[in-house]
This record gives C-alpha cells, sequence and structure tokens, in this order.
C-alpha cells in the first residue's frame, strides 16, 4: 500500500491518479507498490527503519513541458505535492528520494531532448532527463568542437546536477554547473511556463546571456521548490588544442598553507582548471601501518612527528595536480610560472611534470586516459569509492586557506571517533576543490542495507557534523533530503532571515504547497503550521 | 546452433514461439545488447585503466575468477536474477526505474546476457 500525500484520501488519490493518467497516458503514471519502491533513495539512510523513509506515493513521467504544466495544475486542484527529478542519480545526496513521505515524483528522464549544441557559440540547451553520457555523445556523434564539463557520475543531468549545485573538473568558469548555465525554462507553481535571461524575449536565443534585464530569479530554481526546470542553457569550452598535467609535492604537513594561497592564484587568474590535492604521506584513508599508530596515540601526532615519518618514509605530505587547458605554449609557460613562484616559496618542493596530450583525441587513448573528467570525458570511476552498500555525503563548505583545512580534520575527526565510525579524517585529509571559489570537506558516511544500527549511528553523526560545522561559521553546499532542515536553520544569521524570506516567496508563488515541500529546508505554510 | 539458443531463450522467456522467427529472436538479443551498452557497461564493460569498471571489478573479487567478471561473458544468468537485480539493486549499484529501463527493455536485456546459456 504506497504511502498517500499527507491529508489527501484514497478516493481523491485516486482521482488523482485518473487525472494524470488522463493528461499524459496511463503507461506514465507508476502507482504499483513495486514500481513506487523504484523511486526510493537507493543509498537509504533509513535501511533497517523503513518507518522513517522517505518514501513517494506515486510517479508521473511527463514527455513535455505541456504535460509538466497538466500535472502542476492537476497537483494544485487536488493538494497533490509533486518532487521533481531529472536523471534521479543523486547517490550519497538523496538519490531521488522526497523530502516528504507520500510526495509525487515528477520524473523528467522521458524529457531527454538536446534541444541544440552550437559550436560557434559554445552552448548547449538541454532537458532535464538528458545525461552527461547522452549530451557528450550527441556532441562526439557530430564531431562538434565543443567540451562539456561533467561531474564524477556520467548518468547524472546537466540540468539536475546544476540545480543541486553539481560541479567538474574544468576551468572555474564550466565547472560550477550552475554557474555556467545561461537561462532556463520553468514550469511555476501555478502551471504558467517561465524563461530568464534572452529567453525571455520572444525570439531571444536562451544560450546568450543569463542576466537579461531586472532581478535574477534562476537561484530560486537551485535547491529550491519554486518550479520545475524544464530545460537549460549552459556554456560550454571550445575544445582546446592542448591539456597539460603537472603534480606538486610538498615535503612538510604545514606547507599546505602556502600550497594553497599559490593554487588559489593559480585559480583566480585562470590559469588552471580543478587542483587535485592528495597526501603521498596519508594515502587513501592513511593506510601505512606507522602512520596509523602514530594517529592512534592519545592526542594524535605532532607535525614534527609526522613530518619525520614522511622524510623516513620518502614520500611528500601534500601533493596537488594542476591542470592546464589550451595552446600548446601557454599550457606549458602556465606550468613554468607554477613551478617559480611555488619554487619561491617552499623549499623542498619537487615538481612531476605529465605530458601534452593534444585534441581532437582518438576515442582509443580517451578510454585509456587516466582521469577522464578532467577533459570531459563521462564515465563512472568514481564509483571505486563507494563502500559496500553506499554512502552519505557530508560536505561542509569551509574557507579557502591550510587553517580551516587541520581545523575541519580535528572537528569532524573528533565526531567519527566519538560514533565509533572509524579513524575518519586524517591530518592529510585535503580539501575538494570543484567549487572554484570554496573548499569542500567532504566526508563519505558507510551505509548498510542490513546493519540498522550502523545506519542509525551515521545519521546521527551526520547530524553532530553540521551542528559542528555551523559552530565554526561553516555549512554544507547538498545533503540528502533527511537533513535539509538542520541545514538550512544553521544559516541562522539574523534570526534565519534567508529561510523566512524564501518562506514568503514560497507562500506567495506556491500558495498551495505543491511544489518539492522541504527541498532546501524551505516549507509551504501548511505544513510550516503542521510542524509548529 | 545459434538459432537453437535463439529458441530456447525464447521459450525460457515465455515468448510464443509458434509465431516468433529467428529474425525475431536475433532483434530482441541486438536490443538487449543497446540497453546494456547505454546502461550497463559503464560499470560492467571491460576495464581500460586501474580504476574504472566497477561493476567488473566488485564481479571479479566476488568470484575470484570462478566466474567471468563481465556480465556479458556469463553463460549461468538467469531472468529472473537479472530482475531482481535491475530493480532492487545490489551493494552500491543502485534500482533501475521504468522512465530507464522499461519493462520492454527488460525483456531484451534478460534475451541479451541469457544469450549463451547452455540448455
Amino acid at each position: 500500500m504506497a504511502t498517500l500525500p499527507p491529508g489527501v484520501s484514497e478516493q481523491t488519490f485516486q482521482s488523482a491518479l485518473n487525472e494524470f493518467r488522463n493528461a499524459i497516458g496511463a503507461d506514465w503514471v507508476f502507482s504499483s507498490d513495486e514500481d513506487v519502491a523504484l523511486y526510493r533513495d537507493a543509498y537509504n539512510p533509513f535501511w533497517g527503519q523503513d518507518e522513517l523513509t522517505l518514501e513517494a506515493s506515486a510517479a508521473v513521467a511527463p514527455d513535455t513541458t505541456e504535460q509538466v504544466q497538466a500535472i502542476v495544475r492537476i497537483a494544485n486542484q487536488y493538494s497533490i505535492p509533486l518532487y521533481a527529478i531529472s536523471t534521479g542519480k543523486n547517490l550519497g545526496y538523496g538519490g531521488s528520494s522526497p523530502n516528504l513521505s507520500g510526495s509525487l515524483i515528477v520524473d523528467l528522464k522521458r524529457m531527454n531532448r538536446v534541444i541544440e549544441v552550437n559550436e560557434d557559440k559554445n552552448y548547449a540547451i538541454v532537458e532535464p532527463g538528458v545525461s552527461y553520457f547522452d549530451l557528450y555523445n550527441y556532441i562526439q556523434e557530430r564531431g562538434l568542437k565543443v567540451w562539456i564539463d561533467c561531474p564524477d557520475p556520467g548518468w547524472g543531468s546537466p540540468v539536475g546536477n546544476a540545480l543541486d549545485h553539481g560541479v567538474g573538473y574544468t576551468y572555474n568558469r564550466y565547472r560550477d554547473h550552475f554557474g555556467s548555465h545561461a537561462g532556463l525554462e520553468a514550469v511555476l507553481p501555478n502551471g504558467e511556463v517561465l524563461r530568464t535571461g534572452m529567453g525571455a524575449i520572444p525570439g531571444g536565443e536562451m544560450g546568450n546571456y543569463r542576466y537579461g534585464f531586472g532581478p535574477e530569479v534562476d537561484g530560486l530554481f537551485v535547491q529550491g521548490n519554486f518550479g520545475i526546470v524544464t530545460r537549460m542553457a549552459f556554456h560550454l569550452l571550445p575544445e582546446p588544442e592542448a591539456y597539460y598535467s603537472g603534480r606538486v609535492i610538498v615535503p612538510r604537513r604545514r606547507d599546505l598553507a602556502p600550497l594553497v594561497n599559490h593554487v588559489n592564484n593559480f585559480e583566480d587568474l585562470g590559469l588552471i582548471g580543478q587542483p587535485e590535492y592528495g597526501s603521498p604521506a596519508g594515502g587513501f584513508g592513511g593506510d601505512n601501518p606507522e602512520l596509523r599508530e602514530l594517529l592512534a596515540r592519545p592526542g594524535g601526532a605532532s607535525d614534527d612527528e609526522l613530518d619525520a615519518l614522511a622524510a623516513r618514509r620518502g614520500v611528500g605530505s601534500w601533493s596537488v595536480n594542476l591542470q592546464f587547458y589550451g595552446p600548446e605554449e601557454t599550457v606549458l609557460a602556465n606550468w613554468a610560472f607554477a613551478q617559480r613562484k611555488i619554487s619561491e616559496d617552499i623549499e623542498g618542493v619537487q615538481f612531476e611534470p605529465g605530458q601534452v596530450y593534444r585534441f581532437p583525441m582518438s576515442d582509443e587513448d580517451k578510454r585509456t586516459f587516466p582521469h577522464r573528467v578532467a577533459i570531459g570525458v563521462p564515465n563512472m570511476e568514481i564509483f571505486r569509492i563507494v563502500p559496500q552498500d553506499g554512502l552519505l555525503y557530508f560536505s561542509a563548505l569551509v574557507p579557502r586557506s591550510a587553517d580551516a583545512i587541520f581545523r575541519g580534520q580535528q572537528v569532524f575527526g573528533e565526531i567519527y571517533r566519538e560514533m565509533g565510525l572509524g579513524a575518519g579524517p586524517n591530518p592529510y585529509q585535503g580539501p575538494a576543490t570543484w567549487h572554484p571559489r570554496t573548499f569542500i570537506l567532504i566526508n563519505g558516511f558507510p551505509l548498510s542495507r542490513t546493519d540498522g544500527d550502523l545506519n542509525a549511528r551515521v545519521r546521527q553523526a551526520f547530524r553532530m557534523c553540521i551542528d559542528a560545522a555551523a559552530a565554526e561559521g561553516w555549512g554544507e553546499y547538498r545533503a540528502p533530503p533527511a537533513f535539509a532542515d538542520q541545514i538550512m536553520n544553521a544559516y541562522s544569521f539574523n534570526n534565519n532571515i534567508l529561510r523566512r524570506f524564501c518562506e514568503e516567496l514560497k507562500d506567495g508563488i506556491d500558495p498551495n504547497g505543491i511544489i518539492s515541500p522541504g527541498r532546501g529546508g524551505i516549507w509551504p505554510r501548511n505544513f510550516r503550521e503542521e510542524q509548529a | 546452433m545459434i538459432r537453437k539458443i535463439y529458441m530456447i531463450l525464447l521459450v525460457a522467456l515465455g515468448v510464443n514461439t509458434t509465431h516468433s522467427s529467428f529474425a525475431q529472436a536475433q532483434s530482441l538479443v541486438e536490443q538487449g545488447n543497446q540497453v546494456f551498452d547505454k546502461w550497463c557497461i559503464a560499470c560492467h564493460g571491460e576495464p581500460a585503466n586501474p580504476i574504472d569498471m566497477i561493476g567488473t571489478r566488485r564481479l571479479q573479487e566476488r568470484y575470484q575468477g570462478a566466474l567471468p567478471a563481465k556480465l556479458e561473458d556469463r553463460t549461468n544468468l538467469t531472468p529472473e536474477f537479472i530482475e531482481a537485480i535491475v530493480r532492487g539493486g545490489i551493494s552500491l549499484m543502485p534500482f533501475f526505474r521504468k522512465t530507464e529501463i522499461s519493462d520492454e527493455d527488460m525483456v531484451a536485456l534478460k534475451a541479451y546476457l541469457t544469450r549463451n546459456n547452455p540448455n
């Protein structure tokens, strides 16, 4: 028996389902238990405690913007809360799960048209059901000289990813995926269609200019619940002539501070793509036995002890891969510049040169390329880091400094240890740098399909991390629905004016509260009153 | 021989062979190959570098050579098992919705992944 939308009787729900069937075709309304179960979060933090799982009531899969409009109008008529997904692959951040049990999923996967790829003006316009694989294949099949910027999993949606502040790997003006959008189309809570940017002018070019005139409202559709986005335009990187990646290795743990400052500057000068930090001394998870022993001591290890161990092992404390795109002459010149600047500041720094890759590249060379997302080739390599039954990502936004990194290691590491979840972040955990102007400290919490106690501990640790981050002045950039409220409430300046402002907007444009209640921690009035 | 396998396959899938042809069976397998290429191969293909093809790698770890790590090389997958995994997920592999792999696609995928099963 499916979960009903809150306050909606079985009879009313069945009437609504019939209306949906009339509007989009019976084949595209999914209401059986087995079909609806496919919309659960596949990395479900409530495994083992099914009564807490966020469940959909049913799902509808429209094929056109007009069908989305019809769905929204029916939902208003019957007070059915909707929750829109693009490809539903937001694994680790909620998958296709709604924030409110009983929501009706609007599955946009069938809206999978690449509307335009323009290689003269370097943009693409796509529907939400288009995946990065789809867009990449479309471009390759036509031999177009543009690159996509893709996140790690290639089966996600450029639209869905951008609308959850997803990120990628090339230059900063492309790898902030929402930041690289050029305009969008959305169905509003009353069923009307809105276009932004130059798309707001009849005959205008959506891929041209995002701001148009007047307030920019596009951000309301990101992690928000002000409409259902049905297409978006994105700027694309013209295929560069060359790619080069060189590795920088610094000997001491505290060398991270000047290293970060230099790399931040390279980033802000527009010289590099995503800088990939790592640690030869820490390895992946700090699996060196000597290091493990050192860290297990009460009080941990001092920097001097860590540096001595790294020196004995002949490994550096930190590494960063710098990526350069453009003409062959300039990528090599920029690498030389980076080496010169870092050498001036960090004694004992080493540089490992890479090789110049030239484009166009053969399919075989792409297949064996060591980090394909760096050259805009979507794939699924990232799943190598996913533990047995999936994970939750806790992703804190912290300032771009070594001090913040070191502090984060300490703050979140204590929670891991307190909750018995392993060692957690070690002194060599580096920053994730997908977002160009902030660091993300990302920690993956393991989940189990069978061990409900572990999942409960993970949820508690996740909540402790949110509070601990807030105490440092940090917040999260993205999270599974179960934690959205707590995260939004941490952005609490002036008595949570950010949330309250969004609630006022919500009540104004969605009086029946039907679009994704709870998304982004924003609840419509009727649900706020229930919670009060 | 191949024709025989297809016919056995059709029987196994509950397809009425009286009105089915070899060409139809072949077409179903080809359709299943396309479904596999769209939805499965990104994790279950041939590894090209040390970190890709997580599905193939995890199955290699699980079976240690006792069974082929690549699903396309298996000859013991049953239609029921294929459906259970695709719709139920396993380990880190999520389940697939019907807007991704439709019931019709599922029939074709089963035909493809069982095409080499022994009698």
